[in-house]
């Protein structure tokens, strides 16, 4: 055995002292230590970033169909507590037709107060409007009918236009440099005989045309579900 | 220096500056799986030095604990040497038998000197270490 490899165990003995450790500590910590410990921070950020991103897109869409569902909540009592001054409640007695409906006869009439043009609510959204009345019953013109049109507001911009009904209801006379998108929610503008912030519904799409016309082609579909029934609210 | 030899090497020497901060019981030591298969391959003029330099590495975060790891490494660097100018390492048996014992004494003295005591629960990391070591051993031995 050559005695030359014993020199090596020989030299580890002096890691055992204090001052040499102490000096090799703060260079390895400098050149070595620091760098690694930067790489596990960073990656250990990048695994948090993750999940953060994947908890707040969680938390995201909960406040974001809790704030609708409030807002429908909100809507509602504030049509509630006016109940017995601003509003007739009614019963359907028919539809017509079946399916996509687009005419409603209610059980009040003129002798409840009901008149042309009251626009008719279902759970805070607006349905349609009264077209004729008798002394006894109401008859409705909904939203999917073709008739139908209402001046509505972008909540989100205040952009003005008007509903229009039908099975492929559209948002009419919106000038292609307003500031409209996918998801904005539509309420009733005060314009005309229906009063204003009652909800119409959400934007779909919203198409440019052709470069000679002036106004978007949006689609809208309507908040009001026509396969749910139960008392309707005239308002006055 | 062949070039698995080097790509070892710079495994090695990541891994036991990894190693200082990374410490999971239940895993294989890196340091020992790419160490010992290397010194029985490396030169002997390399061999104390990088046994010396990875043993640094390995303990050189904790200033508090004695640095144990640089006198084992070149201790077993020198055994490694001596240990092939008499017995035929091509074979597998006498690789696994100093593997195995080489790993032992490791982490035997190493817990001991930590004050952690050896315990059963080091035998699963124990025993990945001598496979893996021995899986690199024969990565570095095929041509």
């Amino acid at each position: 055995m050559k005695k030359k490899y014993l020199i090596y165990p020989l030299i580890s003995l002096i890691f055992f002292v204090k001052p040499v450790k102490l000096f090799l500590h703060t260079v390895l910590a400098e050149s070595v230590y620091i760098p690694v410990l930067k790489a596990e921070k960073f990656i250990e950020e990048v695994f948090m970033i993750h999940s953060e991103y994947e908890r707040l897109n969680e938390l995201l869409l909960m406040a974001m169909s809790q704030i609708d569902e409030q807002n429908r909540k909100r809507i509602f009592s504030i049509w509630r507590e006016g109940l017995d001054t601003s509003f007739v409640l009614a019963r359907a007695l028919y539809f017509d037709p079946f399916g996509l409906v687009q005419k409603i006869t209610l059980d009040k009439g003129l002798k409840d107060g009901v008149k042309y043009g009251m626009p008719v609510v279902y759970k805070g959204v607006l349905v349609g409007k009264v077209y004729y009345t008798s002394s006894n019953l109401s008859f409705v013109m909904t939203m999917y009918n073709d008739n139908f049109r209402v001046g509505v507001v972008d909540k989100r911009t205040g952009i003005l236009g008007v509903y229009e009904g039908g099975s492929s209801p559209r948002l009419l006379y919106v000038p292609v440099w307003a500031d409209v998108a996918k998801g904005d929610t539509l309420v009733t503008s005060g314009i005309g005989i229906i009063r204003g912030g009652i909800y119409v519904g959400r934007i779909t799409s919203v198409e440019k045309t052709g470069k000679e016309n002036f106004f978007y082609k949006i689609k809208v579909k309507p908040f009001w579900d026509f396969s749910s029934s139960g008392l309707f609210g005239i308002v006055k | 220096m062949k070039t698995k030899q080097v790509i070892l090497l710079i495994l090695l020497l990541i891994s036991s500056a990894i190693r200082a901060k990374v410490t999971y019981i239940w895993l294989p030591d890196p340091v020992l799986v790419f160490f010992l298969p290397l010194m029985l391959h490396l030169d002997e003029g390399y061999i104390g030095s990088v046994a010396i330099i990875s043993g640094i590495l390995r303990d050189g975060l904790y200033i508090d604990i004695p640095w144990i790891s640089p006198l084992l490494f070149s201790i077993f660097g020198v055994v490694m040497l001596i240990y092939r100018s008499f017995v035929n390492v091509s074979l597998i048996l006498p690789k696994i038998l100093l593997f195995s014992v080489s790993v032992v004494v490791y982490y035997t003295a190493y817990l001991y000197v930590n004050g952690l005591g050896i315990s059963f629960i080091y035998f699963r990391a124990i025993l990945f270490t001598i496979i893996f070591a021995f899986l690199v051993e024969l990565w570095l031995q095929r041509r």
